[in-house]
C-alpha cells in the first residue's frame, strides 16, 4: 500500500469512528448538556475529518470548493464546541444561557457566509490524484486562521485555569481533557492554520494533522464513559 | 442644500459627542450609562465621518473616514443590542463573557473594513456630490449582521415592554420609538439602498440619528 492509500484509509476510519461516537452520545444524552455538547464535538470533528479526506487528492471544481468550504465551516464549529465543552465541564463555569450560545456560534454564521458565498477566505485549491493539494487563501484567510488559533488557545488556557480550582476526579478528568486536546489538536492547528500563514512554502500532507483528532475525541469519550 | 445638510450633520454629531462626554462623566459605575456613552460617542463619530466624507475630494484621509464610519455603525448596533439587554433592567444574568461575545463580530469586521476592500470596494466623491459607496464582496454580509443586531435589540425591547408597567413601560416605549425613528432611515438608506445600488444622499438618514440618541438621553437624564 502506498502512503496515499494508508493516509486516506486511516482518515476515513477515524472520521467514521467519530461519527459513530456522535450517534452514541446523542442517543444516550438523557438531557445532559455535557453529552449533547460531546455529541456535537464528535459530529463536527467526524465531518471535518471525512471531508478533509474527500477534498484531498482532487483537483479544483465547484463541488470540490463547496466541500472545502464545509471543511473550514466544520473546523470552526468543532473549535467553538471545544470552548463550549471546557466552559461547562465538569460543571458550568458560569450560568450558561441561550444568549451565550447564540452569540458564541454567531461568528460561525459570519465565517460560514464568507466561505460559501464569497471567495474571501479560500480563493481556490490545488491537487491531483497524486498530490494531496494546497489551499490558495483569499484576503481573509489569515483572519480565519487567527480566529481559530485564538479560540483554541483560549480553550487551553481556560482549561488550565480551571484545573487549579478542581480536585479529585474532576481534576483528573480535566488533566486528561487538556492533554488529549493538546496532543490531538496541536498537529491540526500547526499544519492547517499556522504553517499556511507563516511558512507557506512548507509542504506537509494535511491529513497528518487530521488523523490525531481521534486523541481528543477519544479522551473526551473516555472521561464521559468512565463518569 | 449642501450647506444646510452639512451644518445639520455636524450639529447633530457634535451634540451626540457632548452627550457621550456627559454620560461618561456621570456614569458612577452604572452600566446603562456607560453603554449609553459608547452609543452616543459611536453615533457621533458615525455622523461626523458621514459629514467629513460627503462633498469632498477623494484622498487617503477620506478613505480612512469611510472605513471609520462603517466600524462606528457596527459598534452602534452591537451597543444597541447590549443596551436592550440591560435597559431598564437585566433580563438575564449578564456577565463578562456576554460582553466579549457581543463585541466579537465588531472586532472581526473592524479588521475586514480597515485592512481589506471586501466591505467598501471603492467610493465616488466630489465637491458637488455627497459620495456613494461601491460595495465589496462582504458589504451585504455586514448589512445583514447590522440588521440582525438592530432587529434583535428591537425584539428584546418590545418583549420587555409587554411585561413592564408604569414608568418602565413608558421608558421602553420611548426608546423603541426613538430607535425606530432614528435607525430605520439609516438601515434602509445607508445600508440596504447601497446593496440595491439606489443612490440617496447618506446625510439625510444620518440626521435622523438625533431621535434615538435624543429620546434615550431624555429618559436617562430624567431617571
Amino acid at each position: 500500500m502506498d502512503t496515499k492509500t494508508i493516509l486516506l484509509t486511516l482518515t476515513y476510519l477515524v472520521g467514521a469512528g467519530e461519527l459513530i461516537l456522535a450517534i452514541y452520545f446523542w442517543a444516550t444524552h438523557s438531557k445532559s448538556e455535557i453529552r449533547k455538547v460531546i455529541a456535537l464535538l464528535a459530529f463536527s470533528t467526524g465531518i471535518w475529518v471525512v471531508l478533509s479526506a474527500a477534498t484531498s487528492y482532487i483537483s479544483y471544481s465547484s463541488f470540490g470548493y463547496l466541500l472545502m468550504a464545509l471543511v473550514y465551516i466544520f473546523g470552526l464549529i468543532l473549535i467553538t464546541t471545544l470552548l463550549y465543552l471546557i466552559l461547562i465541564m465538569p460543571f458550568p463555569l458560569l450560568k450558561f444561557d441561550k444568549i451565550h450560545k447564540l452569540l458564541m456560534y454567531f461568528p460561525v454564521l459570519i465565517f460560514g457566509f464568507m466561505l460559501i458565498y464569497s471567495k474571501t477566505i479560500i480563493e481556490s485549491f490545488t491537487g491531483s490524484a497524486t498530490l494531496v493539494g494546497k489551499i490558495i487563501g483569499g484576503p481573509l484567510y489569515g483572519l480565519y486562521n487567527f480566529y481559530l488559533v485564538l479560540i483554541f488557545l483560549t480553550s487551553v488556557v481556560l482549561a488550565f485555569a480551571r484545573i487549579k480550582k478542581l480536585d479529585g476526579i474532576h481534576k483528573r478528568n480535566m488533566v486528561i481533557l487538556i492533554w488529549s486536546v493538546i496532543l490531538g489538536g496541536t498537529p491540526a492547528i500547526i499544519l492547517y492554520l499556522i504553517f499556511p500563514i507563516v511558512a507557506p512554502s512548507i509542504n506537509i500532507n494535511d491529513l497528518i494533522g487530521v488523523i490525531p483528532s481521534f486523541i481528543w475525541v477519544g479522551g473526551v469519550t473516555y472521561i464521559a464513559l468512565k463518569k | 442644500m449642501k450647506f444646510i445638510l452639512l451644518t445639520l450633520t455636524y450639529l447633530v454629531g457634535a451634540g451626540e459627542l457632548i452627550l457621550a462626554i456627559y454620560f461618561w462623566a456621570t456614569h458612577s459605575k452604572s452600566e446603562i450609562r456607560k453603554v449609553m456613552a459608547l452609543l452616543a460617542s459611536s453615533t457621533g463619530i458615525w455622523v461626523i465621518c458621514n459629514g467629513l466624507t460627503a462633498y469632498t475630494n477623494p484622498s487617503t484621509m477620506v478613505s480612512f473616514f469611510v472605513s471609520l464610519l462603517y466600524v462606528a455603525a457596527t459598534i452602534i448596533v452591537a451597543g444597541l443590542f447590549h443596551f436592550s439587554i440591560i435597559f431598564p433592567y437585566k433580563i438575564i444574568n449578564f456577565d463578562r463573557f456576554h460582553r466579549y461575545l457581543i463585541y466579537l463580530p465588531v472586532l472581526i469586521f473592524s479588521y475586514i473594513i480597515f485592512f481589506t476592500d471586501e466591505v467598501v470596494n471603492n467610493f465616488s466623491v466630489a465637491p458637488d456630490n455627497p459620495g456613494y459607496i461601491q460595495p465589496g464582496k462582504l458589504h451585504a454580509l455586514l448589512i445583514v449582521v447590522i440588521s440582525i443586531y438592530f432587529f434583535s435589540a428591537i425584539t428584546i425591547l418590545y418583549k420587555k415592554m409587554l411585561r413592564a408597567d408604569g414608568n418602565n413601560k413608558r421608558n421602553i416605549l420611548l426608546t423603541i420609538s426613538g430607535v425606530l425613528l432614528g435607525g430605520i432611515p439609516a438601515i434602509a438608506l445607508n445600508s440596504w439602498a447601497v446593496i440595491y445600488n439606489i443612490q440617496i444622499n447618506p446625510l439625510i438618514a444620518v440626521i435622523f440619528s438625533v431621535f434615538w440618541v435624543g429620546t434615550t438621553s431624555y429618559i436617562l437624564i430624567k431617571r
